[in-house]
């Protein structure tokens, strides 16, 4: 494995002391607050207009395949954020958030997890701790920022973001996963933020590899078949000009391809920013890394070290607790008032 | 700590491992108003924590790695706390209201309000004592002193069981030591010999007690004649002991009334001699002399110079241990031993001629005819023998004897059927006997039954320094020394 030393993960201390700062003083907030449901975050998926459909099987398209021969193998970084909202009180709600940074090298496996932090967001504070995250200089446009169901998604994406940087900053020649798409626009991906990090990746030697488990476009899986591309996984097929020709809300930032790196069903949009030939930088990553399900195993263990488990919550809630949050399930309200003796499951 | 749960007797806490340490039989209050709640500790597990099972699969997973964090709320340390939180088992004992322990008192504290603490060990040895002002000092109880009342010893069924090497002969030393100094007599049926040096300290001097110390040797210091035992006791040793057949048990009682009347009195030679010349048939002449010098073979028959019982125990006014040393007779001699001594001992009673007295039987099963056992916890128990049972067989004491029992101390056992054996019979539920017995350290015992008011409690025996020969003699420990 070609290996360039890298730098210990440290330093988050000062990287995030301003929204620490924020965040504890945001948490006296909290009293009166109480459990809410643990909310997942959301996953928007639209359809596709059928009349591009029958556009684009017409369309020829052809299919990149992978060598592994001769492919070079690298140091694999992989970075994900989770974020759950583990209170809502009369003004706000307390969210926990929390990111891992998964790095497998020569040398081994190496999981740094950051945080969780945790905040309580108030529609006054809300710009004051969001800008916090990205640090002192945050041209973001606060009033469109609003504290909805999506704010917990934003918080993660803003963290990721933030850690993203620290990591291309930080890291040579390596291959960096994310997890979701390098699309920017959606308010916790600015345009000038997700520019700004994969600018920063390249003169490193950092290639940006963004894989979506989740994508429509993942739909074209099933026009663009083996049979009609005539190639053996692993392989990719190049979307970017069906990314370019659609009307969308977001910019996506480099390449995006669909990507069939196992010999099963599963398929995944893979947006890439890279100054290498892309099937050269697919090949070091499957010389580097293992495939679970044809997904980067590295990016599984990213997301599983964020990943908020019960106990997490409980340990969170406990922390709130000392400011003066009160803490019972919050379905069991409609119980308590409308079915007291035996209505546990009428509803 | 908080309630979690209770259902029936048992109630739940849940308790951060930072928390005072508990172990098993610890007793806990949970106080709310003027009322308590006292519940005994039974068991300690770890909290059904949700999730636990992906945190430690996760950690499993992540053995090889290196994981680090930066956890600036330390959440981590929660995290733990929360992982490692205990799920005390514990069961009602009762409700404390104005100082006294009831159990008609139907009431639960607040699961959030009430305040829990473990319970004083003064508290508990003020619950647990009863009326009584002979204080017999056990050992230590939730690191205070544990006392009981000899006075719930006295008339009373007592058993002590354990598996081996757990204590029980020690136990059984310090009651008959604290016994026999409140004037109390007791017999020891000694079946190991563990009891003959009482009357030294482990330094060689002589113990408190010294002067309470008797040892009878069957055959030398202790020696009965036929005529003491009477007709029935013999013809039960024939019977029950030397397995003589119905037939010649008829000519014996013939022969004896003959030689009785004849002779006036009679003795085991004259026996001999009468079988020797009466007309009976020669199988049954056979059958009866050779259990009749199997007999005299024993030395304990001795019809010029008997022992006089009645005199021996009284010899010693004011408390005496009376050791009968069975180590060195024989199975059947044992046997004989014992059925002379419980007959003697029931028509002493009875006569008003000795006062009433502790029998202590070591492994009973091995000289005890079965008939006996009923007759012991019933029958002789009213003339004034209070027997205390001390077995590491559980079930060789039969389950009626148990459910009898007033007073039980239990050691440790692991194996299941012993268990079970013992909670299906004994006074407190089976949950309690199972869960603390089978965790009991060497000389830790659970104490349930009347000496406790019926609180059980767990008592680590005080030493002693006696001179308790109940060690077991070792081949190596010489060589390694």
């Amino acid at each position: 494995m070609r290996q360039v030393a890298q730098p210990e993960i440290e330093g988050f201390e000062s990287i995030f002391k301003s929204f620490l700062q924020t965040g504890r003083r945001s948490l006296s907030l909290a009293q009166g607050a109480h459990s809410g449901d643990l909310q997942a975050e959301d996953l928007a998926q639209n359809d596709w207009p059928l009349q591009l459909v029958e556009q684009v099987k017409e369309r020829a398209v052809s299919a990149i395949r992978i060598p592994l021969e001769g492919a070079v193998e690298r140091q694999v970084v992989a970075i994900d954020t989770s974020s759950i909202i583990v209170a809502a009180g009369r003004s706000g709600v307390a969210v926990g958030v929390r990111g891992s940074v998964a790095v497998r090298n020569e040398l081994g496996l190496e999981v740094q997890r950051i945080g969780p932090f945790i905040a309580y967001l108030t529609h006054e504070n809300l710009p004051e701790i969001l800008g916090s995250i990205l640090g002192e200089f945050t041209p973001l446009e606060f009033s469109d920022y609003r504290l909805d169901g999506s704010i917990q998604k934003i918080l993660a994406g803003l963290l990721e973001k933030r850690i993203q940087e620290y990591v291309v900053r930080r890291f040579r020649d390596s291959i960096i996963l994310l997890d979701g798409s390098l699309s920017a626009g959606p308010l916790d991906n600015p345009l000038w933020l997700v520019s700004r990090i994969l600018d920063e990746a390249k003169p490193g030697g950092n290639d940006v590899l963004a894989f979506s488990k989740t994508s429509i476009l993942q739909f074209w899986a099933s026009v663009f078949t083996e049979d009609r591309l005539g190639v053996e996984p692993p392989y990719l097929v190049d979307m970017t000009w069906l990314i370019e020709e659609i009307e969308m809300k977001v910019k996506v930032l480099g390449r995006t391809y669909l990507a069939r790196l196992g010999s099963g069903l599963n398929i995944f949009r893979v947006d890439a920013s890279t100054s290498r030939r892309i099937e050269e930088v697919f090949g070091s990553l499957l010389r580097s890394d293992p495939l679970i399900y044809g997904y980067p195993e590295i990016l599984i263990l990213a997301h599983d070290y964020c990943t908020f488990t019960r106990s997490d919550v409980i340990a969170i809630q406990s922390i709130l607790r000392r400011f003066g949050a009160e803490f019972f399930k919050a379905s069991s309200i409609r119980d308590i008032l409308f079915n007291p003796l035996d209505g546990e499951w009428r509803r | 700590m908080k309630i979690l749960t209770k259902s029936g007797d048992t109630i739940e806490f849940l308790a951060s491992p930072s928390e005072d340490s508990l172990t098993r039989g610890d007793y806990i209050l949970i106080i709310d108003g003027d009322k308590s709640l006292l519940a005994q500790v039974i068991d300690v597990e770890y909290a059904d924590v949700p999730g636990i099972l992906e945190d430690a699969l996760r950690e499993l997973a992540s053995e090889s790695m290196s994981i680090r964090n930066f956890d600036p709320y330390e959440v981590g340390s929660i995290l733990m706390d929360v992982k490692d939180s205990r799920r005390i088992i514990a069961k009602f004992r009762g409700v404390i209201v104005d100082g006294a322990l009831r159990n008609d008192v139907i009431w639960l504290p607040s699961r959030f309000n009430s305040r829990i603490e473990k319970a004083s060990p003064e508290l508990i040895s003020e619950l647990s004592n009863t009326y009584g002002r002979r204080r017999l000092l056990l050992g230590e109880c939730m690191n205070g002193i544990m006392a009981i009342n000899a006075e719930d010893l006295d008339g009373r069924l007592t058993i002590i069981t354990g598996k081996k090497e757990t204590g029980k002969s020690y136990l059984t030393k310090v009651l008959i030591a604290s016994l026999a100094e409140y004037g109390a007599k007791i017999v020891v049926l000694d079946i190991n010999g563990e009891y003959l040096g009482l009357s030294q300290n482990l330094d060689g001097s002589s113990s408190s007690i010294a002067d309470k110390h008797v040892i009878l040797v069957p055959g030398e210091n202790f020696k009965v004649s036929v005529e003491d035992a009477g007709l029935k006791v013999m013809t039960d040793v024939l019977q029950h002991i030397l397995l003589t057949p119905a037939t010649s048990i008829r000519e014996f009682i013939r022969t004896w009334s003959l030689v009785k009347r004849y002779e006036g009195r009679v003795s085991l030679r004259k026996l001999i001699e009468a079988v020797g010349r009466a007309q009976m048939h020669e199988s049954v002449r056979e059958a009866l002399m050779s259990r009749l010098l199997t007999l005299s073979e024993t030395g304990f028959f001795d019809d010029e110079n008997p022992t006089r019982l009645e005199e021996v125990l009284n010899s010693k006014r004011v408390g005496g241990i009376f050791v009968v040393d069975l180590s060195r007779s024989l199975s059947q001699t044992r046997k004989m031993i014992v059925e002379f001594l419980l007959s003697k001992l029931s028509s002493l009673l009875r006569e008003g001629a000795i006062d009433p007295l502790f029998l202590v039987a070591e492994e009973a099963h091995l000289y005890l005819r079965e008939t006996y056992w009923d007759d012991l916890v019933t029958r002789m128990r009213h003339t004034g023998i209070f027997p205390i049972f001390v077995t590491n067989q559980p079930d060789s004491i039969p389950e009626t004897v148990y459910r009898q029992a007033d007073n039980i101390f239990l050691f440790n056992f692991t194996n299941e059927s012993d268990l079970n054996y013992i909670a299906k019979a004994s006074r407190v539920d089976a949950d309690t006997v199972k869960r603390i017995a089978k965790m009991l350290p060497p000389r830790h015992c659970l104490v349930i039954g009347k000496v406790v008011n019926d609180l059980p409690v767990v008592v680590k025996v005080k030493e002693i320094r006696l001179k308790t020969m109940g060690e077991t003699r070792l081949l190596f420990k010489q060589r390694s020394a």
